[in-house]
């Protein structure tokens, strides 16, 4: 099987029917791709059967790029091996664990004895033994967990007051879930997986299966495990920086009903006195709500500018011209806008989703940029579902740089059209009015510190992901030296853009982690934090600081960065990893055009 | 259908699932025979089987659907 047709069956929505039969297959051509995957070691704790969980979980997870090694509890001691513990369990050592447990875990499926039982004394118990289990996970592991919560039950004991009486057991189940949302909100480390959206998504009628837990103790009816898998695979998926983080848009029967060059400005549908235009409209709201969490818009469509422009500017628009962080509107293939949007907007084009109505636009872009998601339907309707279900801009840290982000991107492309009208390049920085605030690893960073870490591909000398909990080790061992560092100018916040960690050896200091994000490149800011590194070497008495690079299908444009920093080379390999040293004496502050805050 | 016609359908559902060869789908195949039809495989066998044929199986059928034939029968008996 050739890998892009294995992908496309792996790409949402998929069949199940076909994913199952061709798993093997599918399996094959993922593991045959010639490049580096990410590997990361998974324990499966479950309430019941979770080999073909696993085995599902990782067809997403190949495709995604990152290649799963995976734990599994013996059958259902999910309990006993978070409070007892385990030692092949901590042998193991885990980047993550995913707790498959469900409704089927609540010990009133338990008794056999239902004479005299009080629900309520159950229930607390339950939730008892559920917030022991927790608790000990959160104390063992400092990775991320991923747990479940419960979908309803297999049947409504009271009927339509199940849900609600005290004695019902989905009145269970909603205690369960109430005692959990409790805990994560204590714990960024915990997310939950929304098994009781899932399961009413798919079917409540078909997922519990009478078959499947009675023969294989399956929690839910096999048809449905690619459908969780993926499900799953969305938040690891997340939590490893591959979320999509564009919305790329057509504009004709797209963004509105109506093509705006031919019907007018007038024309165009995208308002609530008609249906189709009211459908459009409930897009465009969609898409709205998605850049409060930092997803950027673009438009990618064939029209004068003019004319685009006039369409989003509609009195009925929800989404104004300044919603987006590029629009292209020419004649040219969408392909080449596609090319030169991820240009402009210093994004790499996998993290582009592609929303069209003309399945012939999409299939190019499928054909020449296979990395762009496109997402297939046929009437408008079902766009917003469709991106929802498909999972690519899971939510796994929410900061407050996110709500900003949108606005963050015009904003440089403000700064990119300020730049063309300056002669000299150091003047340009200079009317910028930059300002570096120098905040480190305060506990108010930590989590936009780690969300960085784990996503930053391009500028990032090591590429080495670290979780919060290890930066946090790293702030208080006394042998690490901990940057971070937020850029401002006159047009805008850019918030926290540049992380370096080096960390004492002997008589050096070796940066194991300088990343920056792009839209503040070239800037000065790399001068900035080599001067507080190398002062920092200083201060501790070192001799020299040493620099490696190790080359990653992303980061080229930092392969002679400590070179051009003045660094000597002192090895370098046949696969291009190079380690290069600066000597502390040797060094002289560089001179930059940013202010910093507080000096 | 004929027993040749399921025979057909159902190899290529175990070159997919269990990626054997075509042509050594036999009547004779069977778990005992064959050492890529473990348990593991039985189960999504028997699930890709029930999506060929637009069929469901009960717990005691599915026990038994441990060779071809018995297969073949089981199809034939519930599309009658």
């Amino acid at each position: 099987m050739e890998l892009q047709e294995a992908k496309q069956f792996l790409s949402y929505p998929f069949d199940s029917a076909l994913l199952v039969r061709k798993r093997g297959p599918i399996q094959k051509a993922l593991e045959a791709q010639d490049k580096e995957f990410l590997e990361k070691r998974i324990a499966i704790l479950g309430g019941s059967t979770t080999q073909q969980v696993a085995s599902f979980l990782e067809l997403f997870l190949l495709s995604e790029g990152i290649r799963p090694v995976f734990y599994q509890s013996s059958y259902a001691r999910f309990w006993e091996d978070a409070v007892f513990g385990n030692p092949e369990l901590d042998e193991f050592n885990p980047d993550l664990v995913f707790v498959h447990t469900t409704i089927r875990n609540a010990k009133i499926f338990e008794l056999r004895d239902v004479e005299g039982f009080d629900q309520g004394k159950l229930i607390e118990e339950d939730i008892a033994r559920f917030n022991q289990f927790w608790e000990a996970l959160t104390t063992k592991f400092s990775c991320p967990i991923i747990q479940n919560n419960f979908e309803r039950p297999p049947y409504r004991l009271l009927g339509n007051q199940d849900i609600c009486d005290a004695r019902g057991l989905g009145y269970y189940a909603r205690a369960l879930n109430s005692a959990l949302y409790d805990f994560v909100s204590g714990h960024d480390t915990f997310f939950i997986h929304d098994i009781e959206g899932l399961a009413a998504d798919l079917g409540m009628l078909n997922w519990h299966d009478s078959e499947d837990w009675c023969m294989y103790k399956n929690a839910f009816a096999a048809a449905f495990l690619p459908d969780y898998a993926y499900s799953v695979s969305r938040i690891i998926k997340a939590l490893y920086g591959k979320n999509k983080k564009a919305v790329i848009l057509d504009l004709d029967n797209t963004l509105w009903h109506g093509v705006v060059g031919d019907d007018g400005v007038d024309g165009i549908l995208m308002g609530t006195e008609n249906a189709t235009g009211e459908q459009h409209r409930e897009l465009q709201i969609y898409l709205r709500n998605l850049t409060t969490l930092g997803t950027i818009l673009a438009v990618n469509s064939k029209n004068e500018m003019e004319n685009a422009v006039a369409g989003l500017e509609h009195p009925d628009s929800v989404l104004p011209p300044e919603k987006f962080a590029s629009i292209k509107a020419n004649w040219n293939p969408k392909s080449v806008n596609m090319e030169e949007l991820a240009d402009d907007l210093n994004l790499g084009i996998d993290s582009f989703l592609f929303v069209d109505d003309n399945p012939a636009e999409r299939e190019i872009i499928s054909q020449q940029i296979p990395e762009v998601e496109c997402v297939p339907f046929d009437n408008v309707g079902q766009v917003a579902a469709r991106i929802d279900r498909g999972g690519y801009f899971e939510v796994t840290s929410y900061t407050e740089d996110d709500a900003k982000r949108a606005e963050m991107y015009r904003q440089n492309a403000q700064r990119k059209s300020a730049e063309r009208s300056f002669a000299d390049y150091d003047s340009y920085l200079a009317s910028l009015e930059m300002v570096a605030d120098d905040v480190d690893f305060a506990d108010e960073y930590m989590a936009r510190i780690a969300q960085l870490t784990n996503k930053t591909n391009q500028f990032n000398l090591t590429t080495r992901r670290f979780t919060e909990d290890d930066m946090k080790g790293f702030r208080e061992d006394g042998s690490h030296v901990c940057l971070a560092t937020k850029l401002a100018d006159k047009f805008g916040d850019n918030g926290l853009v540049s992380i370096v960690v080096g960390e004492e050896q002997g008589n050096t200091l070796e940066v194991i982690l300088w990343l920056m994000s792009c839209r503040v490149m070239k800037r000065g800011l790399e001068d900035h934090m080599l001067n507080r590194l190398v002062a920092a070497a200083a201060d501790r008495g070192l001799e020299k600081v040493v620099g490696r690079y190790l080359p990653t299908a992303k980061n080229k444009m930092v392969k002679d960065l400590y070179k051009d920093y003045g660094f000597t080379l002192v090895e370098e390999d046949a696969e291009g990893n190079a380690i290069w040293e600066l000597k502390v004496s040797d060094f002289a502050p560089r001179i930059t055009q940013i202010s910093i805050e507080g000096a | 259908m004929t027993r040749e016609e399921v025979l057909e359908r159902l190899s290529e559902v175990f070159e997919d699932v269990l990626e054997i060869d075509d042509d050594k789908v036999t009547e004779e195949l069977s778990q005992d025979t064959c050492e890529d039809w473990d348990s593991l495989g039985q189960i999504t066998l028997l699930v890709s089987v029930e999506n060929e044929f637009g069929l469901k199986f009960s717990a005691e059928e599915m026990a038994e659907m441990k060779s071809v034939a018995k297969i073949i029968d089981t199809v034939l008996a519930k599309e009658a």
